[in-house]
């Protein structure tokens, strides 16, 4: 991988790698630590990927192993302190926070499903958990989430 | 599932352009070669390091430190219990180790730590966000058929299972060992030795979803021994013996192929079984340890669990650490197991109450 095609690899997948460790972590800091180690990999690995999937693909997977191994090595908990203002848009600025006032393992799985788009499969394999936790998961997101978000793909 | 909400909170999360810069001016500086951040294993790196040429060059396999393994457990590192490898602790494949670095269990809720380790280079270090582990669920040997399984073999009493993948700790550089953490909930029974069976298969990524989907899920389509089983893809197998693990540079999906590769169990008998309580509430039992409870009835016995401790305090049951609570069993029958975030002696319990009614204990 030459440097320009990182560039553009940096440009195409640094805002997902990014929200997938914030939605982990819950800190930008941390957050943007955890996406500048996962976009080094790609650039030190220089993999041949089938497709763009299988690249995203790769690239949460190894952001999800990061931001486990982060929170599991230094035992932080911290909350969350930063969530980009959105003067405009009250309601998306209330559903972010209360997202990430979830647990961590909850926001992560309603990031990949509704965001990502990922089947309760895919986020299994994701972050390595059986199908059935992430539908746990997911159940208890909407739970908590089901004031505020509106139901308009029959959630 | 897309949701356009979820969509507009969280597009404008966006990588910072100094954060891009950092990464960019980062990869240009270290020609792909340096390491940007170390892992918390760093504190006991030289140490480690030194143990790791000893171990390379005399054959001796190197445990997991006692920090290293307090730090793995947490909360939970007082009352787990260390193993040493060797024996019949350890499965060796083609120069790669895997043993019980240490476990913790009440005959229901059982967490085993398992190290994987290259002794011949470093195939699991240069590829560890490509590898995947399987074939984690621990079975108890006289009732490994009860569980959903991929192959089952009745002459050892023991199978695969296809659903209850490991999580991976993380890869410590220092000692080339991977740490892999497999938990299970067995269904009610408890007593007897169990195994894990580790499957590791590396380069692990392939552009199809999910090959698991494939695998037969129910009871009924369990394996004999010996038997061939040929997949919709044509891809296919022969159920030889037991398996352990096996390495593979091969795509997930073609770890059919492989898993006959090598026979060798890694055994958990000598964990010690934690004491269990048992109350009941209408049909079903519930059995309270340190780490966790476990509820057995019923399919019509639901609702939320609570727990209400002596000085009258409600815990959380957990949130983080073994936060997983599996729903499952045959014959009309639930078993709800929820783990702890952190160890609760269980003579700290003052009651517990399910779907509103309040547990007694004998």
């Amino acid at each position: 991988m030459t440097h320009r095609e990182f560039a553009v690899a940096v440009e195409t997948y640094g805002d997902m790698v990014f929200r997938v460790a914030f939605s982990s972590l819950g800190r930008r800091e941390d957050a943007e630590d955890v996406t500048q180690e996962v976009l080094l990999k790609l650039w030190r690995a220089d993999k041949s990927f089938a497709s763009e999937e299988h690249t995203r693909f790769w690239l949460i997977r190894v952001t999800v192993n990061e931001c486990r191994r982060a929170a599991r090595w230094y035992r932080r908990n911290v909350p969350v302190e930063e969530v980009p203002e959105r003067a405009d848009a009250p309601e998306s600025r209330e559903l972010l926070d209360t997202v990430m006032g979830l647990p961590e393992k909850l926001r992560v799985a309603a990031y990949l499903f509704y965001y990502e788009g990922y089947s309760t499969r895919e986020i299994a394999r994701l972050v390595s958990v059986p199908e059935a936790t992430v539908r746990s998961r997911l159940s208890r997101a909407r739970e908590k989430l089901r004031s505020i978000l509106k139901e308009e793909e029959n959630l | 599932m897309k949701n356009k909400a979820f969509e507009e909170a969280f597009s404008d999360l966006k990588l910072s352009g100094e954060a891009r810069e950092r990464i960019l001016d980062a990869a240009l500086e270290d020609g792909g070669k340096a390491e940007i951040r170390r892992s918390a294993f760093r504190p006991a790196r030289a140490a480690l390091a030194a143990a790791l040429i000893f171990c390379l060059l005399t054959g001796v396999t190197l445990a997991a430190s006692p920090s290293l393994r307090d730090r793995l457990w947490g909360d939970f590192s007082g009352i787990k219990q260390d193993m040493e490898p060797g024996g019949e602790n350890m499965a060796v494949y083609d120069g790669i180790e895997a043993w019980i670095d240490s476990a913790l269990t009440d005959g229901y809720i059982t967490v085993v730590h398992v190290a994987v380790r290259d002794t011949q280079g470093d195939r699991l270090g240069s590829i560890y966000n490509d590898v995947v582990a399987s074939g984690g669920k621990l079975y108890w040997t006289d009732r490994g058929a009860l569980n959903h399984c991929m192959f089952y073999d009745s002459g050892e009493g023991v199978g695969m299972s296809t659903g209850y993948p490991p999580e991976i700790l993380g890869f410590d550089r220092d000692t080339g060992t991977l740490m892999l953490e497999y938990r299970t909930f067995n269904m009610g029974f408890s007593g007897g030795p169990s195994q894990v069976s580790v499957t590791i298969s590396t380069g692990a990524f392939g552009t199809e979803r999910i090959p698991i989907e494939r695998f037969p899920m129910e009871d009924e389509t369990v394996i004999e021994h010996g038997e061939q089983f040929v997949f919709a893809d044509g891809s296919g197998c022969v159920v030889d013996t037991t398996y352990d693990f096996s390495v593979d540079t091969s795509m997930f999906t073609s770890m059919f192929n492989n898993i006959n590769s090598k026979t060798g169990w890694v055994l958990v008998s000598d964990v010690e079984t934690l004491p269990l309580r048992e109350g009941t509430v209408g049909e079903a039992s519930v059995f309270l340890s340190d780490i966790g409870v476990t509820l057995r009835g019923k399919s019509s016995t639901a609702g939320q669990i609570s727990i209400t401790l002596r000085d009258g305090s409600e815990p959380t049951a957990a949130e983080g650490w073994m936060a997983d609570e599996q729903l499952g069993g045959v014959y009309d029958e639930i078993f709800r197991t929820v783990s702890f975030a952190k160890p609760i002696p269980a003579e700290e319990v003052e009651s517990f109450t399910v779907g509103g009614a309040a547990v007694t204990f004998e």
